[in-house]
């Protein structure tokens, strides 16, 4: 130790101390230094290593956590599109049907509408005719007894007995014949 | 009782009719019969078999004449020529009726045929036409 101070004092002397430097001084936080800095090896910087370390660990587990929560998420999202899509192609077929449904009940509906209005008239057109035909018969029946009721008025007034002998002389001859 | 059908009763007094038996004693008998097999009330209609059996025999035609004028003599007895050919028998008895309701022509009825030439009936089939 001795030497060492000696070795110093002429190294002071000679070379560092030139540079104005206290060589003890030096020395001794040299030896402070690597005293903090064994400490810090010994027992900081594993723990502090370690403590980073898991800090790292985490934050690469966040952050594959993130882009494994994106990539679902992108997932998610190309589902719901693809969903959505087929939803909407769905709803669209469905509208296509419902139009076409509705087009052919309302085809339907026409065509029975067409089919009903057809029958009342025939049926009506029928009617008629037979309320005219019974209309004709009674009229032709009334006409009728207007007629020989008006024949009968007048034939018993016009009609002479020998007028009425001769027609009885002609039915007789008619009958012979 | 005797049960006698009215269709040979006819037949029964026809003969004895055309076998010169008189009237009046042929009517009593079926006079009688009609009392013992009380069926009085079918005296009518054996009058009109016995006529139906005399004319069918070409006997007699008893003609049930219908119009709305009196008759005169000579359309009498064009009648009774159309009556005798028609039915072919000897002799033909005309009844006579007035019916005004006839209007006009005549309605000749005898035990087997009719014929009905009135007005009344041209009249009718005029309005059955229609």
């Amino acid at each position: 130790m001795f030497d060492l101070n000696i070795q110093f004092k002429e190294a002071s002397s000679s070379g560092i101390s030139s540079l104005g430097l206290n060589m003890k001084s030096f020395v001794f936080q040299l030896i402070t230094f690597l005293i903090v800095l064994g400490i810090l090896r010994k027992w900081v910087f594993p723990k502090l290593v370690a403590t980073l370390e898991e800090r790292r660990k985490v934050l690469e587990q966040s952050l594959e956590h993130a882009k494994k929560t994106e990539e679902t998420l992108q997932r998610a999202e190309a589902q719901s599109t693809d969903i959505l899509h087929k939803a909407r192609t769905q709803a669209d077929q469905a509208l296509a049907d419902a139009k076409a449904q509705a087009k052919e009940i309302i085809a339907a509906a026409e065509k029975n509408g067409e089919q009903s209005a057809q029958r009342i008239i025939t049926e009506a057109s029928e009617q008629l005719s037979r309320e005219r035909s019974k209309l004709r018969t009674e009229l032709k029946e009334e006409l009728a007894d207007l007629v020989v009721d008006t024949t009968e008025k007048v034939i018993r007034k016009r009609l002479s007995t020998r007028e009425d002998l001769e027609l009885i002389r002609h039915s007789v001859r008619e009958l012979q014949r | 009782m005797i049960n006698i059908s009215r269709r040979s009763l006819a037949k029964f007094a026809a003969d004895q009719l055309l076998i010169g038996q008189p009237l009046h004693k042929t009517a009593k008998e079926l006079a009688a019969v009609l009392i013992e097999t009380n069926k009085t009330k079918d005296s009518e209609l054996l009058a009109q078999d016995v006529a139906y059996e005399l004319e069918r025999r070409g006997k007699l035609a008893e003609a049930r004449i219908v119009s709305a004028t009196a008759l005169g003599e000579a359309l009498r007895q064009e009648l009774k020529r159309f009556i005798q050919q028609t039915t072919k028998v000897d002799h033909v008895r005309l009844n006579e009726h007035v019916d005004k309701a006839l209007i006009g022509g005549v309605y000749i009825e005898t035990a087997t045929a009719a014929w009905d030439r009135s007005i009344a009936k041209q009249l009718t089939d005029i309005r059955e036409a229609f």
